[in-house]
């Protein structure tokens, strides 16, 4: 296996591919960047040395082509393909194609991918290396009767959820026994349709659990060092809206209990490269195993920030056959990290995704604020792919100034000619909960009246204030416009002063 | 020059004069007379606005206190970034409203048409027999130290002009007849 990485591909978009392209340029390690007729001029194109047309915009007919992913990667001499997130990076058959093409997948193989993307399986893989899992069913349920015979055992509520699913999807809670044949079998239809797998199994159900995963890294030589939690609890349907390390609850005992754990569960199933394992934590700070996404993490910047460590960066020396250049006695965590997720979505509107182009974007700057970002003015935002624009990331010496960072940063972020759900993401800054700690994975659900308050009276008098001036300014500006000759057509202005005699 | 906006729920009135009519206490006298002052509710403030870039993005003073505004709309529906926050804003001036209420709903198909302020008339573009369609510009009032645009609200043929270009009209005076468009 050869020690360095002779030209790598990387099979995705926006900000990841942007995340990846850097590294692989700080690795002097040359790119070949792949994009659909959406993203010509985006900025990971911009970014790579080679680019590729794949396809049209839909993602189907482009980025998920592996065939084509592959094609690419031959005919531009490619010897690795970074896949991401998301797209084809949990595909176990994606990740054994590359390597049956002599392309190294940096990733892990695809035996380990199906071992933890199959639940049932995964659940009793780990319950072999001595990670917990919930309680639940040992394996799939197959009729109502079996699943009223567990529910019995461990009790309501519970879970249940496609054997076949991830990422919160394919999730049903019940509350009450009347409702667990109903509920078995839409689930299991749903299975089948989303996942092509109808097979679902029962968990317990953790009232107000937190969800903290470990970030484990794992090269070809027997080393897996895990290097510490993120905190993940503020989700809004079961997505990640802002995640932050260390977890204001995890003491030094938990952590080295959970990040055993996470190492134990990655030696289970062969795991190399980079990889997040997903426990949930109940209010007696007891875990238990809940997935693991065996790709590079939205998050990871985070722990890239309070340890030092460039993920993408050992992930492209673990590709490369070499060593982890670090020891678990090596990681070190010093200070707070946080991210939010700036997404092109309209909170005051159930948080549809919202389309646009960018017009205007000034970014935060200053000490300790990290911008991983696609964005430029220009952008179109369309429909085809997920609504992620930027994630912002701060460090600082404790949470209570990473905090006050961030919201410093966050009020420095301007967007326009798209809805962004920056307000919404300084609400939970601001917010009593958040800054207590003491929240858990039900909190934007609890706090929603706060959370999406009406702006406070003074508030109103400043953008009030703000508006009327600014309006002032642009019917100045228009009247000047239209009085020089060949001025703008009256009827862009939709103001009329005639009135029938 | 009055103005009513509408922020969330809440409509607020706010009254537009130019700076300089306030008494400026302690301001050296020559100094450039910046920005206007805003009163709502009675109480006053000083604001300075400065473009950063023209019609998108904005440096604002009120009373000395620094807003970074962002803005994406025609000056009616407005989305206003405020340092961070994304707020949806309606703004009308008086003589919008006063328009908005004459015009109700529907349109009409040709007429006598008469100024509804008083003003001075500047650059008449059309003249008897002109054809217009809706949306035209025929002629340019000033008025309230704004230059307003006239303009067609229906197609039509011009039939007569009552007003020549200087002119100072009051509200209710004859300014030009569309006959509607045959054919």
């Amino acid at each position: 296996m050869s020690k360095r990485l002779r030209k790598v591909l990387v099979a995705n978009r926006g900000e990841i591919a942007v995340r990846i392209l850097r590294a692989c340029r700080e690795e002097d390690i040359p790119t070949v960047a792949v994009y659909s007729d959406a993203d010509r001029n985006a900025l990971h194109v911009r970014l790579s040395d080679e680019a590729v047309r794949i396809g049209p915009a839909p993602a189907s007919e482009s980025y998920l082509k592996g065939d084509t992913l592959l094609e690419v990667a031959a005919r531009t001499g490619c010897d690795a393909l970074h896949p991401g997130y998301g797209f084809l990076s949990e595909n176990g058959d994606f990740s054994d194609a590359c390597e049956a093409a002599g392309v190294t997948f940096i990733g892990p193989t695809g035996e380990a991918m199906r071992e933890m993307g199959d639940k049932v399986r995964a659940r009793a893989r780990m319950q072999a290396a001595g990670v917990t899992v919930a309680p639940g069913s040992p394996g799939a349920v197959s009729d109502p009767a079996e699943l009223e015979r567990i529910v019995a055992e461990i009790g309501l509520p519970v879970m249940i959820k496609a054997s076949a699913g991830g990422g919160g999807k394919g999730i049903r809670i019940i509350h009450a026994a009347k409702e667990l044949k109903s509920a078995f079998e839409l689930a299991r239809s749903e299975a089948e349709k989303s996942f092509k797998s109808g097979a679902v199994y029962v968990e317990k159900y953790l009232e107000h659990p937190r969800h903290i995963e470990v970030q484990v890294l794992a090269d070809h030589h027997g080393n897996v060092v895990h290097l510490g939690e993120r905190e993940c609890s503020i989700q809004r349907r079961h997505q990640k809206v802002l995640e932050e390390t260390p977890s204001p609850v995890v003491d030094p005992a938990l952590r080295e209990q959970m990040g055993a754990a996470a190492v134990r569960a990655a030696r289970e199933v062969g795991y190399r490269n980079a990889g997040t394992v997903e426990f949930l934590l109940d209010q007696n700070r007891q875990f238990y195993f809940l997935e693991m996404n065996t790709r590079l993490q939205v998050e990871h910047p985070i722990t890239e920030m309070i340890t030092g460590i460039d993920i993408v960066r050992e992930q492209l020396r673990i590709a490369a056959g070499q060593a982890l250049s670090i020891q678990q006695q090596d990681v070190t965590r010093r200070g707070h990290s946080i991210e939010v997720r700036i997404c092109a979505e309209d909170p005051d509107n159930n948080f549809l995704p919202a389309v646009g182009t960018v017009k205007q974007l000034d970014l935060p700057g200053g000490g300790r604020v990290r911008i991983d970002a696609g964005l430029y003015e220009g952008l179109r935002v369309g429909v085809h792919y997920d609504p992620l624009l930027a994630k912002l990331i701060v460090r600082a010496n404790d949470r209570e100034e990473a905090i006050a960072r961030m919201r410093r940063a966050l009020r420095e972020f301007h967007v326009t000619g798209v809805k962004t759900n920056i307000g919404f993401l300084l609400r939970i800054l601001e917010s009593a909960g958040f800054q207590s700690g003491n929240y858990d994975t039900g909190f934007i659900e609890r706090h929603r009246e706060k959370l999406f308050a009406p702006p406070t009276e003074n508030e109103a008098l400043e953008v009030a204030l703000l508006a009327v001036s600014l309006a002032h300014e642009l019917r100045k500006l228009r009247a000047v416009r239209s009085a020089e000759p060949g001025g703008a057509a009256c009827r862009d202005s939709g103001i009329s002063a005639w009135r029938r005699a | 020059m009055k103005y009513f906006v509408r922020v969330g729920q809440r409509e607020l009135e706010v009254l537009v004069q130019p700076a300089s009519i306030q008494p400026e206490s302690g301001a050296e006298s020559g100094a450039a007379p910046l920005g206007l002052c805003l009163s709502v509710n009675g109480r006053a403030y000083q604001v300075e606005t400065s473009a950063v870039q023209e019609g998108e993005k904005y440096s604002v003073l009120i009373d000395q206190r620094s807003f970074s505004v962002s803005i994406d709309g025609d000056g009616r529906e407005l989305s206003l970034i405020v340092n961070g926050l994304a707020y949806q804003v309606a703004v009308e001036d008086e003589r919008e409203r006063v328009m908005r209420e004459i015009a109700g709903p529907g349109g009409a198909q040709g007429g006598d048409m008469e100024s509804v302020m008083p003003g001075i008339v500047r650059k008449i573009e059309v003249e008897v027999g002109s054809r217009v369609a809706a949306g035209d510009r025929l002629l340019i009032l000033e008025a309230m130290k704004m230059e307003n645009e006239i303009c067609a609200e229906w197609d039509g043929v011009v039939t007569a002009v009552h007003v020549s270009d200087g002119q100072t009209v009051d509200g209710g005076d004859l300014l030009v007849s569309l006959a509607p468009a045959t054919g």
